[in-house]
């Protein structure tokens, strides 16, 4: 398995990827130096985030959520003085995000690489492609920009 | 006199079910063979006709697969549209080129951009598509009739009855998950019912399908290069796009590249059921993943070489405003060679893993085109083995549109080097007309074939 990417890693941790995939990333993270340190950079992130609003400061979600059992009718009136500790909470999310030293830039891949790799397969006899073994090529600069595309064989 | 037209009407009908029946017999009886009718198109110069082609094949940047796509006409006339002229060619029954319309422009009747023929619409209108979704129809002599442009863009067509165009389009949606600053885009899939009198659309199909166009196949690392060409080998399954097959009586199939799974919807959009497909899918071995590995290795290689041979790009000129570059500043050419070799040369060290046959999906696709003739069936043509060197032999699926497993079989052309694309292989009445190169000839090879399908 090819290694993962920060934003990759943060799906595994959220439990946001393919059921099917989760044994071999957690296998190649489990392997991999790199992904390893990112994987620990990510859960310590999320423990920190969990630890500024006052949630679990694990990654697993153990404290089962009750249900709502206030009636709708007994519903209290939500003043100001209440929302203020979400509001810092909320605040201090977005200076983490905003300060992070550690924060790589990552780059926008634009779709114009997805485009051209589309219409190079669309409506082509791709059995006949598949025996000539011919296949596209692209190659994209920092910002995602379509540098050359060439096509085997 | 009246029983002269029940005669003819009961000739016509019964005439037509032992067509229909014997095109099911001949799928079933197969291998099909494919036999050219000789006197089709012979009054053509096929040098004079297709002397561009050379200039069109095989380019190096997204070859133009629909160059000469062609369509059929109810009275048998075909429909070529031949882009890089910006022409629609007219070839009538017997395959004898009779007129071209169509030119480059902006006014109402011209083609601004490479005009793709997408249909004839009740008999009357063939009509024309480009890249921005401009449909302009024409009716059979090539005289403008109107314009519809659509704000997505699209992909097929089927025109079904009583002015109505049945499409496919689609948008990329650009999403932004929350704490994430790398965006991804998502494919919105419609199928829209047009009206070509009314102009009225109306999508009865959308769907988005999540993170098609995130580049999870490639070889991509954010701070160094952008590769497309791992995961599937040899890539064609790295857009995980279903196909849309568009029924001509209104209903639509998408179909499963990966697993094989279809779904029939009725004229609404209503799922109305589906099927497993009946095919085992190759596997990919460690040959093929040695083998995809040379040949990227060999391309990127390529690459290089081709950049080397570029201008020198540390000579700056003054920009006229290209690229987002303001007009009068001096800036570098592009593409730049030295990062292009740059590019090329950091992707030579990534791609090892192309080795590994563990590195891939563990099959092809399920199938590498469908095609649907005029009796409503499909041909699913698989993925066949590499060592099937007779590249006129295909394996074929047809299907009724509930997914009735009626066959199983292949086609076979002596003649001709046949592409099984719905672009350039059309089934209608009974026969095959095909753009195919003929074999075994010293002149311009490619011709516009109509085959008789038999035993």
């Amino acid at each position: 398995m090819k290694c993962l990417s920060r934003i990759e890693i943060q799906e595994f941790l959220d439990k946001e990827i393919e059921p099917s995939l989760m044994a071999r990333m957690s296998d190649h993270i489990e392997k991999c130096e790199n992904c390893s340190m990112l994987f620990r950079q990510a859960v310590a992130d999320k423990a920190l985030i969990g630890k500024v609003i006052g949630m679990s400061d694990t990654t697993e979600d153990s404290i089962p959520v009750p249900e709502f059992v206030l009636p709708v009718l007994n519903k209290k009136r939500i003043t100001f003085y209440k929302v203020i500790p979400y509001l810092v909470a909320a605040s201090v999310i977005g200076i983490i995000f905003l300060f992070r030293s550690d924060k790589t830039p990552v780059l926008e891949n634009i779709p114009e690489a997805e485009i051209l790799l589309y219409e190079f397969y669309d409506g082509k006899d791709l059995n006949r492609m598949w025996h000539e073994k011919s296949q596209i090529i692209i190659l994209q600069d920092e910002k995602g920009n379509v540098i050359q595309s060439i096509i085997t064989n | 006199m009246k029983r002269t037209v029940l005669f003819i009407l009961i000739l016509t009908i019964t005439s037509g079910m032992v067509f229909s029946q014997k095109l099911l017999d001949i799928y079933k009886n197969g291998p099909v063979k494919l036999v050219p009718e000789t006197s089709y198109g012979s009054k053509n110069n096929w040098t004079t006709l297709f002397n561009l082609y050379y200039d069109t094949i095989k380019k190096d940047v997204a070859g133009r697969w629909n160059d000469k796509k062609i369509i059929i006409a109810p009275d048998g006339s075909v429909f070529m549209n031949h882009m890089n002229r910006h022409e629609i060619w007219k070839f009538g029954p017997d395959g004898t080129f009779l007129k071209k319309f169509g030119t480059k422009g902006g006014k109402a009747n011209q083609f601004p951009m490479l005009p793709t023929v997408q249909g004839v619409v009740d008999g009357k209108y063939v009509f024309t598509d480009d890249v921005n979704a401009r449909l302009k129809f024409f009716d059979m002599d090539g005289n403008y009739f109107k314009s519809i442009t659509l704000k997505y863009m699209t992909r097929k067509f089927q025109p079904t009855t009583n002015g109505d165009i049945l499409l496919t389009g689609w948008v990329l949606w650009r999403t932004q998950k929350p704490g994430l600053n790398t965006p991804g885009y998502n494919n919105r899939t419609i199928v829209v019912r047009l009206n070509l009198y009314s102009g009225e659309e109306k999508i009865i199909y959308s769907a988005f399908e999540n993170e098609m166009t995130r580049l999870k196949d490639s070889i991509y690392d954010n701070s160094t290069v952008g590769l497309i060409g791992g995961k599937y080998l040899p890539g064609y399954m790295t857009l995980k796009r279903p196909e849309i097959v568009l029924l001509t009586d209104g209903r639509f199939m998408i179909l499963d590249q990966a697993f094989g799974k279809v779904d029939i919807y009725d004229k609404t959009g209503k799922r109305s059921g589906g099927f497993q497909l009946d095919i085992t899918p190759l596997k990919i071995t460690e040959q093929d993943a040695l083998e995809n590995y040379e040949s990227v290795r060999q391309t990127l290689l390529k690459s290089i070489k081709l950049a080397e041979a570029m201008p020198d790009t540390s000579v700056k000129k003054v920009s006229k405003g290209e690229r987002g570059t303001t007009p009068g500043t001096l800036i570098s050419a592009y593409p730049n060679k030295y990062e292009i070799i740059s590019r090329a040369q950091d992707a030579l060290t990534k791609i090892e893993r192309l080795k590994d046959v563990n590195y891939y999906f563990p099959h092809l696709p399920y199938f590498s085109n469908i095609i649907s003739d005029d009796e409503g069936n499909l041909l699913v043509f698989e993925y066949t083995n590499r060592d099937e060197k007779n590249g006129n032999i295909f394996n074929v699926i047809a299907y009724d549109n509930n997914g009735r497993k009626l066959a199983r079989t292949s086609f076979i052309c002596e003649d001709y080097d046949l592409s099984f694309s719905e672009s350039t292989f059309v089934i209608s009445k009974g026969y095959v007309y095909a753009v195919a190169k003929l074999k075994n000839t010293t002149g311009m090879p490619l011709r516009l074939v109509k085959f008789k399908i038999t035993n």
